[in-house]
C-alpha cells in the first residue's frame, strides 16, 4: 500500500473505531488489540471476505475486512497461506456421548439432561479442539425422557456446568415402544390437569367473591348497627365476633365456628412432576423437540397431535436408508426448523442417493445438522467424541458435495444451531462491534481434515492449538 | 363308459409281439418337438412307445384301433423334474458323511409307494431326477426315475442318473470353519481323482474301483452333473470348474438369486439352466422384483436351454407346471417355451431326450391329458400314462390334484 | 362408450384441434424417427394455440373425484358390466354402470381392455398391519410389504384383531373395524373346555333374555324393571350372541368340524372355522349350520386309509363347499408377504390361490366372491367393502387381464378413493410387460382413430404441452409419459 495512504488510513478509520465519548470515558487503559489474519472470513452475513483481517479488542470485534489496518502494539496471529478460515464457532445441539442413565421408554419429563451428565476431566476438550463452543445434551430414552440442557465447552467453568439447565421438552416416538400411546396419554392428562386447574380457579374465584360479599355485607350490617348505637347512647355494643361473616341465614348453624377465608392468592392443585413440563408445553410456555426416524413415525406424530397447535421442532434421526422424502412437502408447508443427521442416505431398497438436507434447504426450511451417528430412537449408543465430531464434519462436507448450499450448511452448524438452543446472541454472524466469538481453522470448514487453530469467546482464547502442542511436547 | 371300453379294447387289438395299440385324440397336442403344437391331432401308441403323431386327418390308424377321444383337452408329454428330493421315504436324502461323498447312490432310497409320487402323477410329472441333498458338496449320484412302477427296477430310467454337486450355499452350514475356498478345492480335487480313475480305467491302465465306479459314465458324458448352485459368484464357479476346467456336462439346477446375470456365459458354454425353486430375486439396489426365468431367458436367443424345477419336498412335486407358470408370470414371456422347459428341454439336460420328453415317434409313451393349457393353474390333469400304461386317471382313481 | 355431454364434445373438439397443431409444432421442433418429410415449423402458431388452449382448459383436477373408465367391471353382487365406468367421490363409490357420465375435473383412469374388481380381502395377514397391543399405533403406511400387498390386489386385511385397509402413505381411513372375532375353543378332544364354553354361553344367553325382558317391561310402562346383573357374564359371548362379532374356531378335521356344527345348533351365531382342511367331508352339515370356512386349497394332509370315512385333503374342497352352500374364503398357506423369491405361495399372489380352488372345480365367480365379499363377511365388514356397488367404499383394483390368469398383474389399486398403487410408477413390477404407453408416433392417425367422445389415451410426445383436461380423453395416471 502506498505510504501516504497508510498514513491517512487511521484518520479515515479512526471515527469508525471510535467507541463513542461515553465509552471512551469508561475505558480507562485501552486494552491491547489482538489481530488475526486469515485467508478467508466467513461472516455468515453476506459474502465471505478473502484474505482478511480481524481485530479484537476487549472482547469485541473492533474491525474486520480486507483493508483493516493493524493497530500498533497489537498481537498478530498471521495464519494466511494455508487456506485458513475464520468463522462463528460450531454449535452442536445434540451430543450423545455426554450423558447416561437411559430410563427406557416412559413418562420421565421431570428429568434434566444436565443431571445425568457423564463428564470426566477431559470430556469437553474434544469439543474445544473441534471448535465447538456450545453443546446441547438431551436425556436418553424414548417416550418423554426429560428435558434438554446446554453446556459450555469452556474449561474454566466449574463442572458439571450447564449454561442452560432446562431448555426443551424431549419427545421421542418409537413404534417399537408404544411411545405414541404414551404421548397421547400425556397430552390427555395435561388437558385434564389444565381443566382441573381452571375449575379450581373458578371455584376459588367464586369462593373469594362469596367471601368478599359476605365481608361487605357483614361490614354493612355492622356499620348499620354502629349507626344505631350512638343514637341510644352507645350502650349496646354489638357482640364481637358473633355476627362476623355470618348473614341472617347462616347464623342458625354453628355460630361459634369461624368460617375460614379462602386463600388470598390462588393455589393451583399440584400436578405430578412428570406432567408439569407437558402442561407447560400444552400451554405453549415451552417448546418440544420431537424425534422421529421415518415417515410412518411422522404420520403417527401428526395423528396424536391432532388439531392442537403446539410449539415443536422436528428431529429426524434417520439411518442410512430412509423414506423421509415422503414428508418433504409437509415439512415445507410447516416451515419450522428441522434437525437432520449430516449424511447422505439411500431411498429404501435402492441405490438412489437422497440428500434430505439439500431438499429441505431448497424448500426454505431452516436446518440444523447433527452428527450422523447420534443414536436413533430408544437406543443409547455411546460413541467417542472424536468419532462423532469427525463424522459430523465429514457428513456436512458430503452433503455440500452432494448439492447442499454451502452457506446453508455452514449456518446449520453454527448460527442456526445457536438459535435453536436460544443462544443466537452468543453465537452470531461476525460484524464489527459484535462479540469476538469465533473459530479459526487451518483450512476450509467443509474439509474434514482441517484442524482448529483457535477458539475464542468474547476475545478469550478457549483453545490455541499451537500452545497446546507446545505444552504437549514439553 | 366309452373310455372304459376303449381301454379294454387294446386287449383285442394287439400289434406284433403282443403289444397294446391305441390312439389318443385331442384338440391340442403339444409335441414339445419340431412339430410344435398340433390342433385336432392323434398320438398313436404301440406298446411302450409312441408310434405316430400327427393331425387327425393325416394319420392312418390301423383299422379297429381303439381311440380315446380327449375332446377339447390338451395332450402333452409327461413333465420332467430335474430336482427331486421327494421320491424317497423321507430320511435318505442327505447322508452327510464327508464333505464329498462320491461313492453314495440314492437309487436305493426310492420308495415306490410314496404318496408324493402319486401326487406327482396327478400333476403331470412322469420323470424325475431323484438326487441327494445339498448338505455336502458331493452328495453322491442321483437316479433318473419314472414316477410310477411296480417296483424299483420298473421305475429306474438311468442309474446313476447324475452326479449331484452342491457348489456352495448349504454345505458350509454343516462343516465348521469351512468356506468356499476349501469347498471348491475339495470338490475339484474329488472330481479330478474320480475322473482320473475313469480315464485310467477306460485306457486299461487301472483296475476296477467300486468306489469310483460311477465316474465311468460321468467321464463318458452319459450322465450330467446336476449342480445346486446359485448367486453370481457360485454359478460362475460352476461354469468355470465343471464345464471349462473339468469338461463335464453340468446343468445349473437352481440358478436363483442373481445367477441370471451369467445367462450369456451359460449360453456360450452350452450349460442348460433348470431354474427354481425361487422364481424371483428382489433386487435391493433398485427395488425390482426380477424374475429369475426372465433373466435367464435373455440368453435363449443365444441358445440357452432353460427349464424349471421344484426342488420338491419344499415345493410339492405336482406343482412343477406352476413353477413354470410363475416363471412366465414374472417375465419369461414365452409360455410354450416354458412348457418345453419342463418337457423336452429338461429331458435334454437330463440326457434322456432319446427316451422321453416329447410326443414323437420312437420315444416312450409318457403322456398327460390336461383340461387346458398345462401351465395355467386352473387346468388339471385328467389322465397320465407312463410307457403307454394309464398310471393315473382322475375319474378312476379320484382327483389327487 | 359413455355418452358425451354437449359441452364435453366441444371441449374435445377444441382439444383435438389444439393437439393437432401442437403435434405438428412438436414435429417441427424435434425430428421424428421416421422418414416422413418435416412439416414447416409452426412454432408461433403453436404458441398462440397454447394460449387459446389454456384459456379453454378445464379447471384443476378435483381432489376427491375419480373415474375408472372403459373396463370390464366385476361387481360381485350384480354381475359383470362389459365396458363401464366406476365413479368415485370422497372415498365412496358414487355410481357404477355402462352409462355413467364423468363430471368435469375427475381424475380418469383409462381401463380400456382391462378388468375392474373389488379390492381383495385377506382374513389373516401377518406383517402388514401394526403390532399388538395397539396395532393402530404402529401401522407403517410406507412399508415395502404394504406396497407389495397392494401390487397383489389386496386392499383390506385382518391381523391381531384389527381389520385394516392398506392406505398407502396415510393413516386416514386405515382402521375399518376392530375386534371382529371372539376366539372360541370347542375341540372334539377336550370335553372340559366344551362344557365350560357351553356353560358360559348359557349364562350369556340367560343374561340377554333377562335384559330383553326388562327392556320390554320398561317399554310397557314398568319403570322399576331393572337390567340383570352382568356379574360373571362373559361380555364377548354376549356380543357374539347379539350377532355383533364372529366366533372364530379351529376345525382341521371332520370331528372338530362336526363339534362346531353341534355348538352352532345350540347357540346360533356368526362363526368362522379356520384351516378347514376336511371341511369337504362334512359340507352338507356345514351348509345347514351356516358356518363360514377358511379354506387353503393346497394345504395337504394325506388321507389315512385306516379311516372308514373320507378324510385328508382334497383339491376339490372349495368346490364341494360351494355346492353345499357353505360360505368360505380362500387363503394361502403362508399368510405373509415374502421377498425371499418363492413365488406364488403367499399373499403376494392371492388370486393364484383361488386359481387352485378353480382347478378343483370352483366356478370363477364363486372364487372371486370368496376373496372379496365373503371374506368381508367373515370380518363383519360386508356393508363397507367386498363388491362394487354405489355407496360402498371405493376399494378397487384394475388388472390387465382376468384376475385368475397367471400372467395378470394389478395395474392400479385404489383404496378409499385414492390411488394407492400404480404398477408403472412403482419400481417392483414396472419392467414386467410394461403398460403400453399411448401412441407417440403418428398423432394424426391417432386422432382419426379417435371417435368423437371416445376414451382415447392422451397424446403426448413427451413435451410439456398444455393439454385441455377433457374428461373423455383420459390421462395416463402415472404422470408424464415421456419420462
Amino acid at each position: 500500500m502506498h505510504p501516504a495512504f497508510l498514513a491517512l488510513l487511521p484518520a479515515v478509520l479512526a471515527p469508525a473505531q471510535d467507541p463513542g465519548p461515553a465509552a471512551k470515558a469508561d475505558a480507562a487503559p485501552v486494552g491491547r488489540a489482538t489481530v488475526y489474519r486469515v485467508d478467508r472470513i466467513e461472516t455468515l452475513d453476506g459474502e465471505a471476505m478473502e484474505s482478511a483481517t480481524l481485530v479484537v479488542r476487549q472482547g469485541v470485534i473492533e474491525a474486520l475486512g480486507k483493508a483493516v489496518v493493524v493497530p500498533t502494539g497489537a498481537v498478530v496471529h498471521d495464519l494466511r497461506g494455508g487456506g485458513s478460515t475464520l468463522m462463528p464457532p460450531y454449535v452442536l445441539t445434540h451430543a450423545n456421548w455426554l450423558q447416561s442413565d437411559s430410563r427406557g421408554n416412559g413418562r420421565n419429563a421431570r428429568f434434566l439432561a444436565a443431571d445425568s451428565l457423564w463428564l470426566d476431566d477431559d470430556a469437553l476438550q474434544p469439543l474445544r479442539e473441534h471448535g465447538v463452543l456450545l453443546v446441547g445434551v438431551d436425556p436418553p430414552g424414548s417416550g418423554l425422557p426429560g428435558r434438554t440442557s446446554v453446556l459450555d465447552a469452556d474449561a474454566a467453568a466449574p463442572q458439571p456446568r450447564a449454561r442452560v439447565r432446562d431448555l426443551h421438552l424431549k419427545v421421542e416416538l418409537d413404534s417399537n415402544n408404544r411411545s405414541k400411546e404414551l404421548l397421547r396419554k400425556a397430552l390427555e392428562d395435561a388437558d385434564k390437569a389444565i381443566e382441573k386447574e381452571a375449575k379450581a380457579r373458578t371455584d376459588w374465584e367464586k369462593a373469594r367473591k362469596d367471601w368478599d360479599e359476605k365481608q361487605k355485607k357483614a361490614a354493612a350490617d355492622k356499620a348499620a348497627k354502629d349507626e344505631k348505637k350512638p343514637a341510644e347512647g352507645g350502650e349496646a355494643t354489638p357482640k364481637p365476633g358473633k355476627d362476623e361473616g355470618g348473614d341472617d341465614k347462616s347464623s342458625g348453624k354453628g355460630k361459634d365456628a369461624e368460617e375460614k377465608a379462602p386463600p388470598e392468592t390462588f393455589e393451583p392443585p399440584t400436578i405430578e412432576p412428570d406432567l408439569v413440563p407437558v402442561v407447560e408445553w400444552v400451554r405453549k410456555q415451552r417448546v418440544a423437540q420431537i424425534w422421529v426416524d421415518d415417515a410412518a413415525a411422522w404420520l403417527h406424530l401428526l395423528d396424536v397431535l391432532g388439531e392442537r397447535e403446539l410449539p415443536w421442532e422436528l428431529v429426524a434421526m434417520h439411518s442410512s436408508s430412509t423414506n423421509l422424502h415422503e414428508v418433504l412437502d409437509a415439512l415445507e408447508k410447516r416451515g419450522e426448523r428441522v434437525y437432520l443427521p449430516a449424511r447422505l442416505s439411500f431411498l429404501p431398497f435402492t441405490r438412489t442417493r437422497l440428500n434430505l438436507p439439500a431438499e429441505l434447504a431448497a424448500r426454505g426450511v431452516p436446518l440444523v445438522l447433527l452428527p450422523p451417528a447420534t443414536r436413533g430412537p430408544g437406543g443409547f449408543g455411546r460413541s467417542s467424541a472424536e468419532t462423532n465430531l469427525h463424522d459430523w464434519r465429514a457428513g456436512v462436507s458430503e452433503l455440500v458435495r452432494g448439492g447442499l448450499d454451502r452457506g446453508v450448511a455452514l449456518r446449520a452448524i453454527t448460527l442456526e444451531a445457536a438459535a435453536a438452543i436460544g443462544q443466537e446472541e452468543h453465537v452470531a454472524a461476525l460484524v464489527a462491534g459484535g462479540p469476538a466469538t469465533f473459530v479459526i481453522l487451518d483450512g476450509d470448514p467443509l474439509d474434514a481434515t482441517a484442524e482448529v487453530q483457535f477458539l475464542l469467546r468474547e476475545g478469550k482464547v478457549l483453545y490455541d492449538r499451537a500452545k497446546e502442542e507446545k505444552e504437549e511436547r514439553r | 363308459m366309452i373310455p372304459i371300453l376303449a381301454l379294454m379294447l387294446p386287449m383285442l387289438f394287439q400289434g406284433p409281439a403282443g403289444e397294446d395299440v391305441y390312439a389318443l385324440k385331442a384338440a391340442k397336442v403339444f409335441t414339445a418337438g419340431d412339430a410344435g403344437v398340433l390342433n385336432n391331432a392323434i398320438v398313436l401308441v404301440r406298446g411302450k412307445r409312441i408310434a405316430a403323431v400327427g393331425r387327425a386327418d393325416q394319420i392312418d390308424l390301423p383299422p379297429g384301433t381303439p381311440v380315446i377321444d380327449l375332446g377339447e383337452q390338451w395332450l402333452a408329454p409327461g413333465l420332467h423334474e430335474p430336482h427331486n428330493h421327494a421320491a424317497d421315504s423321507g430320511n435318505d436324502i442327505n447322508d452327510m458323511v464327508h464333505p464329498t461323498n462320491p461313492d453314495l447312490r440314492v437309487a436305493i432310497g426310492v420308495d415306490p409307494d410314496n404318496p408324493a409320487n402319486k401326487d406327482a402323477l396327478a400333476g403331470g410329472v412322469t420323470t424325475a431326477l431323484f438326487i441327494p441333498g445339498s448338505g455336502t458338496n458331493i452328495g453322491g449320484f442321483g437316479a433318473l426315475i419314472k414316477m410310477a412302477g411296480h417296483d424299483m427296477d420298473d421305475m429306474l430310467v438311468m442309474n446313476p442318473g447324475s452326479l449331484k454337486v452342491a457348489q456352495s450355499g448349504n454345505p458350509e452350514r454343516w462343516y465348521p470353519f469351512v468356506g468356499r475356498s476349501l469347498m471348491n478345492w475339495n470338490t475339484r480335487d474329488t472330481l479330478q481323482r474320480g475322473l482320473g480313475w475313469a480315464e485310467g480305467y477306460a485306457a486299461g491302465e487301472i483296475g476296477w474301483s467300486d468306489f469310483w465306479r460311477d465316474f465311468e459314465p460321468l467321464l463318458a458324458k452319459d450322465i450330467p452333473v446336476s449342480v445346486h448352485t446359485q448367486i453370481y459368484q457360485v454359478v460362475l464357479m460352476t461354469l468355470t470348474m465343471q464345464k471349462q476346467e473339468l469338461g463335464l456336462d453340468p446343468f445349473i439346477d437352481h440358478g436363483t438369486f442373481d445367477g441370471y446375470k451369467l445367462a450369456k456365459l451359460a449360453a456360450e458354454l452350452k450349460v442348460p439352466v433348470m431354474n427354481g425353486p425361487r422364481q424371483f430375486f428382489f433386487d435391493r439396489t433398485n427395488s425390482r422384483i426380477q424374475g429369475c426365468g426372465a433373466g435367464w431367458a435373455e440368453a435363449v436367443p443365444d441358445g440357452l436351454v432353460l427349464g424349471y424345477n421344484t426342488d420338491s419336498g419344499g415345493v410339492p412335486q405336482e406343482e412343477l407346471s406352476y413353477q413354470a407358470a410363475m416363471g412366465v408370470r414374472l417375465g419369461h414371456d414365452d409360455p410354450e417355451g416354458a412348457l418345453k422347459g419342463i418337457t423336452s428341454y429338461a429331458a435334454f439336460a437330463l440326457k434322456c431326450d432319446d427316451v422321453s420328453g416329447r410326443l414323437e415317434p420312437g420315444l416312450e409313451a409318457d403322456m398327460v391329458a390336461w383340461t387346458g393349457f398345462p401351465l395355467d393353474p386352473r387346468s388339471f390333469v385328467t389322465r397320465t400314462w407312463i410307457r403307454g400304461e394309464l398310471v393315473y386317471d382322475a375319474e378312476r382313481d379320484g382327483r389327487r390334484f | 362408450m359413455s355418452p358425451v355431454s354437449r359441452e364435453t364434445f366441444w371441449r374435445l373438439l377444441a382439444g383435438a384441434v389444439f393437439l393437432l397443431f401442437a403435434a405438428v409444432a412438436g414435429w417441427a421442433q424435434e425430428p421424428p424417427p421416421g422418414p416422413d418429410p418435416q412439416p414447416e415449423p409452426a412454432v408461433e402458431a403453436a404458441e398462440e394455440i397454447e394460449e387459446v388452449a389454456e384459456a379453454a382448459a378445464e379447471p384443476e383436477v378435483v381432489e376427491n373425484l375419480l373415474a375408472i373408465v372403459g373396463g370390464r367391471i366385476h361387481t360381485v353382487t350384480d354381475g359383470v358390466i362389459h365396458q363401464g365406468t366406476v365413479l368415485v367421490r370422497a372415498g365412496r363409490i358414487e355410481a357404477v354402470g355402462a352409462q355413467v357420465s364423468v363430471p368435469a375435473g375427475a381424475r380418469v383412469i383409462d381401463a380400456t381392455g382391462m378388468h375392474v374388481y373389488p379390492g381383495l380381502v385377506a382374513t389373516d395377514a401377518s406383517g402388514l398391519l401394526g403390532r399388538p397391543p395397539k396395532p393402530a399405533d404402529s401401522f407403517d403406511p410406507f412399508s415395502l410389504t404394504v406396497d407389495l400387498a397392494l401390487s397383489g390386489g389386496l386392499t383390506t386385511v385382518h391381523n391381531n384383531g384389527v381389520v385394516g385397509k392398506l392406505t398407502r402413505g396415510t393413516l386416514e381411513g386405515h382402521i375399518l373395524r376392530e375386534n371382529p372375532f371372539v376366539e372360541l375353543s370347542y375341540s372334539s378332544t377336550s370335553p372340559t373346555s366344551r362344557r365350560k364354553l357351553v356353560e358360559d354361553l348359557e349364562k350369556a344367553r340367560e343374561f340377554l333374555r333377562q335384559r330383553h325382558a326388562a327392556e320390554r317391561a320398561r317399554a310397557d310402562g314398568d319403570k322399576d324393571a331393572k337390567d340383570p346383573s352382568d356379574k360373571g357374564v362373559n361380555k364377548d359371548l354376549v356380543e357374539l350372541l347379539e350377532g355383533r362379532r364372529t366366533a372364530q374356531l379351529q376345525g382341521s378335521n371332520a370331528r372338530d368340524l362336526l363339534a362346531v356344527v353341534d355348538l352352532l345348533e345350540r347357540f346360533p351365531m356368526r362363526a368362522v372355522v379356520g384351516s378347514g382342511i376336511e371341511a369337504w367331508t362334512v359340507a352338507p352339515q356345514l351348509g345347514r349350520a351356516g358356518v363360514m370356512v377358511v379354506v387353503s386349497p393346497r394345504q395337504k394332509n394325506w388321507a389315512d386309509d385306516r379311516f372308514n370315512r373320507p378324510n385328508g385333503w382334497s383339491i376339490e374342497n372349495a368346490r364341494i363347499l360351494h355346492d353345499a352352500g357353505v360360505r368360505f374364503t380362500l387363503q394361502p398357506r403362508s399368510s405373509s408377504i415374502s421377498t425371499g423369491g418363492i413365488a406364488g405361495r403367499d399373499l403376494l399372489t392371492l388370486p393364484m390361490e383361488a386359481a387352485f380352488a378353480i382347478r378343483g372345480g370352483l366356478p370363477q365367480a364363486a372364487a372371486l366372491k370368496a376373496i372379496t365379499l365373503d371374506a368381508a363377511r367373515i370380518l363383519g365388514v360386508e356393508d363397507r367393502i367386498g363388491s362394487i356397488e354405489a355407496g360402498k367404499d371405493a376399494d378397487l383394483i384394475v388388472t390387465d387381464g382376468d384376475l385368475f390368469d397367471y400372467r395378470t398383474f394389478v395395474q392400479w389399486a385404489v383404496v378409499n378413493g385414492r390411488v394407492a398403487y400404480d404398477k408403472q410408477a412403482a419400481p417392483y413390477f414396472a419392467h414386467i410387460r410394461p403398460r403400453q404407453e399411448p401412441p407417440s408416433g403418428d398423432a394424426l392417425d391417432a386422432l382419426r382413430a379417435a371417435a368423437p367422445g371416445g376414451a382415447d389415451a392422451a397424446l403426448d410426445d413427451g413435451k410439456d404441452v398444455a393439454e385441455p383436461r377433457d374428461v373423455d380423453a383420459p390421462e395416463n395416471s402415472s404422470g408424464t409419459n415421456g419420462g
